[in-house]
């Protein structure tokens, strides 16, 4: 049976963790059923989970409480949370959907509609790292442009006033020639800078985009 | 009847060993939470009875047992509101409708 995501759920009701995970398994998903806070935070170190099933009541530390923890490290499209809840938690749902939680099933759970609910927010995740993709690759495109763009044209004034400098060696056409190789130094380093993330980028024209360096 | 047998098989997909694994589930542990219900209720700690009978109530509720249910949820919302009315009468339900349902379910698988 195809793999169809790898599920982390959190609950300290045993029965209910244990008749989600093997129900799920069962499904064709390769779910880790884990009782706590704790196990959830070791869990989510060392696996890399498409969607977390949190139960909204548990002891010392609060569905609602993990939910922010999560967050502060990853957003609803890297790590989707769907929250575990009674009919009756509609108040902390509405708190669990303000503070992140992509969605909510409720207990008993209806396996059919806990199965909907998954497939729909890995497809959103899945949606959202090819958007991602394709704005890095657009990113990369726009730098070669700029690049290309910024060297290119120092680089052309060096060339030509160094060759007719060799036949005709003044001062002027040299101090041109290494101010055009200066300018090119300083793109170079200036690159760095796109590494930061500090380069703002702009309309260079109707087809292309560049950086402001 | 207790339990719903229709709704428990749909529930599980007629998979009759998974709810005789969460019938053990269930026997290893209800007796902590209805101990830890019954204790609370006599320490009048609100916080633990919403505890206790939330989860006894998600235990139940796997099983489809709509009046074990309603008494856990009754208990679950007075220890959420924090006023408590005729808890002997409803922990005396629970202790009398458990034995039954699990018989219910033993008859099931």
């Amino acid at each position: 049976m195809n793999n169809l995501g790898k599920i982390l759920l959190v609950d300290d009701d045993k029965m209910n963790g244990k008749f989600l995970s093997k129900r799920l398994n069962k499904k064709g998903y390769e779910c880790d059923f884990v009782l706590n806070h704790t196990e959830c935070f070791e869990a989510l170190e060392v696996n890399n989970y498409d969607v977390v099933l949190l139960d909204i009541m548990m002891p010392d530390v609060s569905g609602i409480e993990v939910l922010e923890k999560i967050r502060e490290s990853k957003n609803r499209f890297e790590l989707p949370v769907i929250m575990v809840s009674s009919k009756e938690e509609s108040v902390d749902i509405v708190d669990a959907l303000s503070l992140g939680a992509s969605d909510y099933i409720t207990k008993p759970v209806n396996i059919e509609i806990a199965m909907a609910r998954i497939s729909t927010q890995i497809k959103i995740k899945e949606l959202s790292a090819e958007s991602l993709m394709a704005k890095q690759m657009s990113t990369i495109s726009t730098l070669v442009t700029t690049l290309n763009h910024e060297i290119n044209n120092p680089l052309a004034i060096a060339m030509g006033n160094l060759k007719i400098s060799v036949e005709r060696l003044t001062p002027e056409r040299i101090s041109k020639a290494l101010s055009a190789l200066d300018r090119i130094a300083q793109i170079v380093k200036k690159i760095e800078k796109i590494n930061n993330g500090s380069m703002e980028e702009s309309e260079y024209s109707s087809t292309s985009k560049m950086f402001k360096i | 009847m207790i339990i719903d047998k229709k709704k428990v098989l749909k529930h599980f997909d007629d998979d009759k060993e998974l709810i005789g694994e969460l019938l053990v589930v269930f026997e290893e542990s209800y007796l902590e939470y209805l101990n830890g219900l019954i204790s609370s209720v006599a320490e009048n700690n609100m916080g633990k009875i919403e505890f206790h009978a939330h989860t006894l109530k998600g235990m139940v509720a796997i099983f489809f047992a709509p009046s074990l249910v309603d008494i856990t949820g009754k208990l679950e919302n007075m220890g959420t509101n924090k006023v408590l009315s005729d808890t002997s009468e409803l922990l005396i339900a629970i202790e009398r409708d458990i034995p039954v349902m699990l018989k219910e379910i033993r008859e099931l698988i």
